[in-house]
């Protein structure tokens, strides 16, 4: 008798689930027609790090605010959330149904939404005057399937510094940087000999990260191949990257398993030698440490391209920030006001490009700049770096390819593998994944 | 008496008017609360074990299709699952073991402590009561290679002849997150043992020692005996958490290097919110709830056991 009740019991609350989970089913974001009317005040929410990092968080508020006074009819709900986050939180807040107005994204991050077919394209969105301006390079990077979903909003390709100060300090010449992978690594085992312990010779993430890779393209590609070129998967060519990266770890050239912006704080402290990173370096440096006036900055460290390779051709990576408009906003006018407001007003230019550092997306900017932009780092940047980037292969598999390539990195750097079994076992992943094996 | 209680019912007879089964009172007064629970935590699971069967990318909105057990097969043949499945064992059974050992050494030791310093008993507790990810960030930097305290430590006593990376080798990997888990929990270990120390009833220790036992004797003798169904409930217990572990692992490696720390949990994670590949995840998380369900019911068995 009793387990009759209990049975009665179950197939109540068995049958009420299932009836949620049909119900589920069936859910999900709905897509929302765009516009708003001009007199009605909306809301729009903007998931970004700007305002998570304490290193910009100042000025995108003081942005924001801006674009209100100059706006009354649009109030932004600032959500910040941490960059490695971006991507679950954007995703899980999309699937919720619960999907922002716009957000800031890297390329990778915006391409798997735009895969996911979260992201409404930017083309007749956004004002002809606008993308007449903007940088078509980096425009163009932001493409899914033939549609544009991203619109550019700082400049930040990866460039290569290097510290004076310490390469002085070991006999090196300050003003000549490696310009090979040679050199570069002839440097690394002089600084390692003349300097004390705690000084780090190089910046490179090795973690598994969509991040951890997309720092490593430009080395890969240094050493003569990137693992996956178009549908093309090589990544038994990455050989003479790992050679040089186990033995790089080995030596103590670099510290393994970190994040790129986790040497950072030792840029800040004079114990990195050469950094891979973008321009906001110098604006993050400072502040870390407030006492480094722009004239000390620049006393300590210059940029150029990382050094060349087998092929003598300069690579970089783009690490630039988008804002990418969801297909789900019932405000997509305002949200694009906002992201051109970003991108191209004078007053985020001045307050949020210029001073930290960044490298503005439209074009007119540095004739309306001149002299803002004509610092040695973002001349660097402007006439060496930005020409050198090279566009990983962003995608909805990007994730699970970044996962894979790194798992195999760190095989290679915490083990005495040999490497071409590593790089065996990565291609066979890869083409499982590239292929649909 | 009990079983006469809980089988009153509302009304009399065995059938209600429409031949449904009548309920009785202890069962509607607690249905509600097995409602709400049935509700968060069935209707994901059945969402999950039919999610499982798909092939659902959330990259790949428009490349959905039933593939029936694909995913379960797929998971026989996946290496990182069962180097997952071997990490969640080792990092289970070595916590749950070494806490348990050193749990009850410790108790016996604040057992022995008089009334004035029974203070210390509430200090030996914080461990506990710090969330997991601030456990995960403080040994992060305890194991970190370059400022961590731990090289420095060893390198003092002469155990270490260089600093050496913790978090970025297989091996050490893995004894540093199972040494933060450790510390972790050993504290509840010990408040379950100090309860049950102190429920020994003192003439029988005095009678062992009376009769001739050494301490020893004593504690093999009447103590553990005393002391065995809270090790085994306590024990279960912990496998069951330490099973679910996530915010130490993945604070200190995020489950590397390489996935020499990747736990199921862990991996579940990793296929579901940062490869978005949901109907996979669903089948591993499936399988991991299965394993959890069957050490539940162990669990269970043995409470009640105890119970009666």
């Amino acid at each position: 008798m009793f387990r009759k009740k209990w049975a009665f019991v179950v197939a109540i609350l068995l049958a009420v689930s299932l009836f949620m989970v049909a119900c589920g089913q069936g859910g999900g974001a709905s897509n929302q027609s765009s516009g708003s009317s001009s007199n009605q005040k909306v809301e729009i929410t903007f998931v970004n790090w700007a305002t998570a990092e304490e290193a910009t968080k100042k000025q995108m508020l003081a942005v924001i605010e801006e674009f209100e006074k100059q706006n009354p009819n649009i109030k932004v709900k600032n959500v910040p959330i941490p960059v490695g986050e971006q991507l679950n939180q954007l995703t899980i807040m999309t699937t919720g149904g619960n999907a922002p107005d716009i957000a800031q994204v890297h390329f990778d991050v915006g391409i798997s939404l735009a895969a996911m077919g979260a992201l409404e394209p930017t083309d007749n969105l956004l004002s002809k005057d606008f993308l007449d301006d903007l940088n078509k390079k980096l425009y163009d990077f932001g493409m899914w399937e033939g549609k544009h979903y991203l619109i550019p909003w700082v400049g930040h390709p990866l460039g290569f510094w290097y510290n004076k100060k310490l390469l002085k300090e070991a006999g090196l010449d300050p003003n000549n940087p490696p310009q090979t992978m040679e050199e570069l690594t002839k440097a690394m085992a002089v600084i390692k000999e003349k300097l004390p312990a705690e000084v780090v010779p190089l910046q490179i993430d090795t973690t598994i990260r969509t991040l951890g890779l997309s720092h490593e393209w430009s080395f890969m590609a240094a050493f003569g191949a990137i693992p996956i070129e178009g549908d093309k998967v090589q990544a038994t060519k990455l050989e003479p990257f790992a050679e040089w990266l186990r033995m790089c770890v080995k030596k103590g050239y670099t510290l393994p398993g970190k994040k790129f912006g986790e040497f950072r704080p030792l840029a800040a402290q004079n114990r990195l030698v050469f950094g891979f990173d973008g321009p906001s370096f110098k604006g993050i440096i400072q502040s870390f440490d407030k006492s480094i006036t722009d004239e000390k900055f620049y006393e300590t460290w210059g940029v150029t391209t990382l050094p060349v390779g087998v092929d003598k051709k300069p690579y970089s990576a783009p690490d630039d920030h988008n804002l990418a408009i969801f297909k789900a906003s019932k405000n997509k006018e305002a949200a694009v006001k906002f992201a051109e407001f970003l991108s191209r007003s004078d007053f985020a230019i001045k307050t949020y490009v210029i001073p930290l550092g960044f490298l503005p997306t439209v074009q007119s900017a540095v004739q309306r700049f001149p002299q803002e932009f004509s610092d040695p780092a973002r001349k660097a940047y402007i006439e060496k770096v930005v020409p050198a980037v090279i566009r990983p292969p962003y995608g909805p598999n990007y994730a699970k390819i970044a996962t894979v390539i790194m798992a195999g990195i760190q095989d290679v750097i915490t083990t005495d593998k040999p490497i071409p079994e590593i790089l065996k076992t990565v291609q066979m992943k890869l083409e499982g994944i590239v292929h649909g094996r | 008496m009990a079983g006469e209680r809980t089988t009153r019912r509302i009304s009399g007879g065995k059938e209600g008017k429409r031949g449904f089964p009548r309920l009785p009172l202890s069962f509607l007064l607690i249905f509600p609360s097995i409602l709400v629970l049935s509700l968060v935590i069935l209707y994901p699971l059945i969402s999950s074990s039919l999610l499982s069967l798909f092939n659902y990318e959330l990259t790949k909105p428009h490349d959905i299709d039933f593939v029936f057990f694909n995913n379960y097969s797929k998971m026989f043949k996946d290496d990182t699952f069962w180097l997952a499945f071997r990490n969640t064992l080792i990092f289970t059974g070595v916590s749950v073991v070494v806490s348990l050992v050193v749990g009850l050494i410790v108790a016996i030791a604040l057992d022995q402590l008089p009334e004035r310093l029974a203070g210390l008993r509430g200090i030996v507790l914080v461990p506990w009561i710090i969330p997991g990810v601030i456990v995960g960030f403080l040994f992060m930097l305890i194991f970190d290679v370059e400022v961590g305290i731990a090289n420095v430590i060893l390198k003092q006593l002469g155990i270490i002849k260089k600093f050496l990376p913790w978090l970025m080798d297989e091996q050490l990997a893995m004894i540093a997150v199972i040494v933060a888990n450790i510390w972790n929990q050993i504290p509840f270990y010990i408040l379950m043992f100090t309860a049950g120390l102190k429920a020994i009833p003192v003439d029988v220790k005095e009678a062992a020692i009376v009769e001739g036992a050494s301490r020893w004797q004593e504690f093999v003798h009447v103590t553990l005996p005393y002391l065995r169904g809270i090790m085994v409930i306590t024990s279960l217990l912990m496998v069951i958490r330490n099973f679910n572990n996530f915010p130490i692992i993945y604070t200190m490696t995020g489950g590397g290097p390489v996935f020499s720390t990747t736990t199921l949990v862990i991996y579940i994670y990793r296929l579901a919110f940062e490869q978005f590949n949901i109907g996979y995840a669903s089948a591993v998380g499936i399988v991991w709830c299965l394993v959890l369900l069957a050490l539940s019911m162990v669990y269970v068995k043995m409470l009640y056991k105890q119970v009666h």
